[in-house]
């Protein structure tokens, strides 16, 4: 992180309501999902959050992402509004995606959010050619930026988009979330490199390996990258360490690994704490621990109110289901 | 090991034969040359030889059912032998025969593929024959397979379905009897039922004597006949028939077989009035070759030679096996195979050769004292000469009473293609030539 | 009249959709600089520089990021060089392309159309001779069309480029260089997708085809004409959605129906057709169903098990002589 960095107050404070708004609407969905009211599958980002805040805060609007099976955090971050998010996550009419989607398919394309992908490794080539478009062909600064895992980085389509993103110079940023588990295995069992942004040597495109437990550097790194980007030079690949603190799915029972070790790590690693460590020992108390308090029990309610709202709304019309099959 | 018997396959278009009559039961001792059974086709009913000794251990194919050719329909063998276990060939309603149809022109019917109650028909001749009000059953299919087509049942005339009393008694009550759910006619106490016994009139009409009570068991006529029907029925509607008679006198026809029977009795040979007429028939033929054709889908086809069929009684019923090529023929010749032919007829050893390609056909009734009768045309022929008794008739001869040999002859030809000009013309040569038998020299 | 090949008529439709719009680009393997293997893009990168991009063998890449560029705003064309090399990208096709509208809830749309070459030459063999079409008759979300003629393949992929769905367009190999009649310019109707063709009326039975399949039908109308057997033949154009309607009409009409196309007879196109028709034209039927497809084995090398493999007009009519 440059050490002459100036951020504001508002800046940092948004960074943590941000990662807050995560942190808290995860816990609710876990819990409503523990408690058998949420169908389907969904992937917690508790512990990542610091990633999705520092990525999203060098975004714009119009600039796109495309997120993963675990993509509540990005969405939250890229500025969609909960009460849909939670409304989709439910399979309410009034959710972003109408109930169509879910959890692994959330998306909010006004502002940008391309959608989860179920399929991991799906949203390499999607946003490589989102950024072969914004160059090529509709000439804007728009830049384009995938989070992928570990474990996704195995795909072939990794390589694909990698490779054309390096050939052309495209405006996109590969963001790797390393949280060290491709699902139920630890990434080195599958997996010769030490980080992951080593193989972007091998396609000529800057690798940096950033704390992703702390939203500056993650901004920061992100921050160069769209700037590279815009200026037409091409794509980053951004490695932020973290640690899932999850297990796979919400659901998980996690035979793999040790529950007490799992807590551990995320006593020493939680970004929320961490940030309020860092305001106080390094930032001058920019952002006060009171103010942190507040920022929680204001997140807390708007948690609540999504949920309400879930809640209150209906599912969509069954005589619908033909609706969006095709652009009619 | 037993011996299998099968269906035989007694000609090319031949596919399968029901079982007339078996000579023997099962458990009766059998040697080769025995006629075992006899086997009717659509054309012919054949007697069937025995091709090994032994004890007939297990008949598979009943009197009546219908089987493949080539399909086992008995076992031979030693007392006690075990035969192998299985159905009869006995023919499921799906292993049907394709139409044992013998030229393109002949609209024959297919020997029913359906014994069981399911017809085999496509889906929407069974739409059509459900909207019409037939009963599949009735309905010849000429489909692949035997199968009921949708033309088959746009064509089909349906038979009567409701008695003639059951009819009458279904207006008076007003009962609608396409509407009754009757397997076979509608009789009189179907309708009686629909109406209600209980009203007054039925009662009455139940109590009085009725043309139903005067009925039989109906009884399922043999092959022979089914066929006879089928093909005569077809003709009717084919054929759109005109019968013209007239008289020849046949003084010089029996002065002609007077002199001729010796010596052929001496080559063996019987000759009769009805070689002469074949011989005769073949000449006019030549001379008239729009009534030696075919007619079908407005294409006529002649054709190169005079194949005079005669009608044989059978049995109950009637054969028309021909001698080919009469026209080129000598009458001793003719009068061999004619004879030969009968004799095959009577004893079941015609073949599908005897029994196809006819051309024309001669029937005669002379015998019975019949003048005059308008005969139906054998398909895909276009004429049929009938004979008729000669009767010694006084005639005016240079205006004096005599009396001759009078006989008619009855032709009914086909008016699609053959005018009464031609007809009359046929006929009137015909004459000249039986009176004037030297005519068939030059 | 004009006259030109079917390759020639995708290029005047590429051309015409380009200078009309410049959201739309093309993208695939050996187009800009070779103009296409099969020469379909001749001349197009020149005319519009830029515009069509020689991509890396990455199918995942030219078809996945045609998805992603068209959910941006672009209208892309993905070639895929060989209808064979799909296997590559299927999830790009079935879990992102066809996907996409629905399950974002109409928040996007695809508005890509993709070319992929396809069918037997002589000698292509195993991978380079496929017809996949009905693959993706199963994937709802995605439109399949496959011209058989010039005039088609112009006014079809024109009609392909202008949709808002994604669009599969299977192209024929042989066709390419087939000449056929095209009308005037100022003549040319659109394509409406989904809408088939009666290109010759009957009344006895109705052949079903499409793409190459045309041929065989064509041709076995001719053969069955000279036996008194008047067949109508119907050009399906669009295999997803399929024009019901006409294919309908026609069945009760001629009460027969058969389906001829080269790709395999199991589970093909022609299979989902005649299901339709039991399912809902049985009343009309008078014969069965016919179907007539390439055998179940994969496309073989030598001549001789090639011809096997092959439809002809002959083999069409011979089967459907046997409906009567």
């Amino acid at each position: 992180m440059p050490n002459n960095a100036v951020y504001t107050k508002e800046f940092a404070a948004k960074l943590y309501e941000t990662m807050c708004t995560i942190r808290k609407f995860e816990e609710c969905v876990k819990h409503d999902f523990l408690a058998g009211e949420i169908p389907g599958f969904t992937h917690s980002y508790i512990g990542e959050e610091a990633i999705a805040t520092g990525v999203c805060a060098a975004l714009r609007d119009d600039d796109v992402i495309e997120s993963t099976h675990r993509g509540h955090g990005h969405c939250v971050a890229k500025g969609a509004d909960v009460n849909r998010m939670m409304a989709e996550i439910f399979g309410k009419e009034t959710g972003l995606c109408k109930g169509r989607g879910g959890s692994m398919h959330i998306a909010d394309f006004s502002i940008g959010m391309l959608g989860a992908n179920g399929v991991v490794g799906g949203g390499y080539n999607l946003a490589t050619g989102a950024a072969l478009a914004f160059k090529n062909v509709l000439k804007t600064d728009q830049v384009a930026v995938v989070f992928f895992g570990d474990g996704a980085s195995n795909r072939g389509t990794f390589h694909e988009a990698m490779n054309a993103a390096s050939a052309w110079k495209l405006p996109v940023i590969f963001v790797n979330e390393m949280n060290c588990w491709a699902s139920t295995t630890p990434y080195r069992t599958t997996c010769n490199v030490e980080n992951i942004s080593d193989r972007a040597a091998g396609y000529h495109i800057p690798g940096v390996v950033v704390n992703g437990q702390d939203p500056f550097a993650v901004y920061e790194a992100a921050k160069a990258a769209v700037e590279r980007a815009r200026a037409g030079e091409g794509p980053t690949m951004i490695e932020c360490k973290t640690y899932r603190i999850e297990g796979h799915f919400v659901g998980d029972p996690e035979l793999y690994r040790s529950k007490e070790e799992t807590m551990k790590i995320f006593h020493d690693t939680d970004p929320l704490k961490k940030f309020r460590e860092k305001m106080a020992e390094s930032m001058n108390d920019l952002v006060t621990s009171a103010e942190c308090d507040e920022i929680d029990a204001k997140v807390d309610a708007k948690i609540k109110a999504a949920k309400e709202f879930a809640m209150a709304s209906k599912q969509p019309d069954a005589s619908e289901y033909m609706k969006f099959v095709y652009a009619d | 090991m037993a011996t299998e018997v099968l269906m035989p396959k007694m000609g090319l278009t031949m596919t399968e034969g029901t079982i007339e009559e078996w000579k023997f039961k099962e458990g009766d001792t059998v040697k080769k040359g025995d006629i075992l059974f006899s086997v009717a086709t659509d054309k012919l009913t054949n007697d069937v030889e025995c091709e090994a000794d032994g004890v007939l251990l297990k008949i598979l194919l009943p009197e009546g059912e219908t089987g493949p050719c080539k399909s086992v329909i008995a076992y031979i063998g030693q007392p006690g032998e075990a035969v192998p276990g299985g159905s009869a060939a006995a023919v499921p309603a799906a292993a049907a025969a394709p139409a044992a149809v013998p030229t393109a022109a002949v609209p024959v019917p297919a020997a029913k593929a359906n014994h069981g109650a399911y017809v085999l028909a496509t889906p929407r001749a069974k739409k059509l024959a459900k909207d019409k009000g037939y009963d599949l059953h009735d309905i010849p299919g000429t489909g692949p397979g035997g199968v009921v087509v949708a033309k088959d049942v746009e064509s089909f005339v349906a038979g009567p379905k409701t008695s003639p009393m059951a009819a009458k008694l279904a207006a008076e009550l007003g009962v609608d009897t396409s509407k009754l759910n009757v397997q076979g006619r509608v009789m009189k106490a179907d309708v009686l039922s629909a109406a209600g016994v209980g009203t007054p009139a039925a009662a009455e009409m139940a109590a009085s004597e009725s043309c139903e009570s005067n009925d039989l068991p109906p009884v399922k006529v043999n092959a022979l006949r089914r066929s006879i029907a089928a093909n005569m029925t077809v003709s009717w509607t084919t054929s759109p028939r005109v019968t013209y008679t007239r008289p020849v006198d046949a003084g010089a026809m029996k002065e002609m077989r007077a002199k001729l029977k010796d010596t052929l009795k001496e080559q063996g040979i019987k000759l009769t009035f009805n070689h002469i007429l074949m011989k005769v028939a073949a000449q006019t033929l030549m001379e008239f070759p729009d009534v030696n054709a075919s007619f079908a889908d407005n294409m006529l086809t002649r054709h190169r030679h005079a194949n005079v069929g005669l009608a044989v009684a059978k049995g109950d019923g009637l054969i028309v096996p021909n001698v080919k090529s009469c026209d080129t023929k000598s009458l001793a010749q003719i009068a061999k195979e004619t004879e030969a032919l009968i004799e095959a007829t009577r004893s079941g050893k015609l073949s599908m050769e005897d029994m196809t390609g006819g051309t024309f056909t001669i029937s005669s009734l002379g015998p019975y004292g019949i003048t005059s009768f308008s005969p139906i045309i054998n398909q895909p022929e276009l004429a049929i000469l009938g004979v008729c008794d000669m009767v010694d008739t006084p005639v005016a001869r240079n205006g004096e009473v005599v009396i001759r040999p009078m006989m008619n002859l009855s032709l009914t030809a086909d008016h699609r293609v053959i005018d009464g000009v031609m007809a009359a013309q046929f006929l009137k040569r015909m004459a000249e030539l039986l009176e004037n038998p030297y005519l068939l020299l030059i | 009249m004009r006259k030109m090949t079917f390759a020639q008529a995708t290029l005047e439709a590429m051309a015409e959709e380009m200078k009309k719009d410049d959201k739309v680009y093309v993208i695939g393997e050996d187009i800009a600089r070779q103009g296409g293997v099969f020469g379909q893009f001749k001349g197009l990168s020149q005319e519009f520089p830029g515009r069509v991009i020689d991509s890396p063998i990455s199918e995942t890449f030219i078809i996945g990021g045609g998805v992603g560029a068209a959910m941006v705003g672009a209208r892309p064309v993905v070639d895929m060089h060989f209808a064979d090399f799909v296997g590559v990208c299927m999830d790009e096709i079935l879990n992102q392309m066809a996907k996409a509208r629905y399950m974002f809830g109409g928040q996007t749309k695809v508005p890509l159309t993709m070319r992929a070459p396809d069918g037997m030459t002589f000698g292509g063999a195993a991978q380079h001779s496929q017809s996949l079409e009905a693959f993706f008759i199963h994937i709802p979300g995605v439109v399949v069309v496959t011209p058989s003629n010039p005039y088609d393949a112009k006014m079809v992929l024109k009609a392909s480029i202008e949709s808002d769905d994604p669009v599969l367009y299977f192209e024929n190999k042989i066709l390419y260089k087939e000449k056929g009649e095209m009308p005037e310019l100022e003549d040319e109707e659109p394509y409406t997708i989904g809408k088939a063709k009666v290109v010759r009326p009957g009344k006895d039975v109705t052949i079903v085809s499409y793409s190459i399949g045309m041929k065989a039908a064509k041709g076995a109308a001719e053969l069955l004409a000279k036996e008194g057997i008047e067949a109508e033949v119907i050009d399906l154009i669009t295999l997803s959605p399929w024009d019901r309607e006409t294919v309908f009409e026609s069945v009760k009409k001629t009460h027969r129906l058969c389906v001829c196309h080269e790709a395999v007879k199991q589970g093909g196109v022609g299979a989902e057709i005649a299901a339709v028709a039991a399912e809902e034209l049985l009343m009309e039927l008078d014969a069965p169903v016919l179907r007539f497809g390439a055998p179940f084995c994969p496309i073989p090398f030598a001549k001789s098990l090639e011809d096997m493999v092959r439809i002809t007009p002959e083999k069409v009519a011979e089967g459907i002589k046997g409906m009567f």
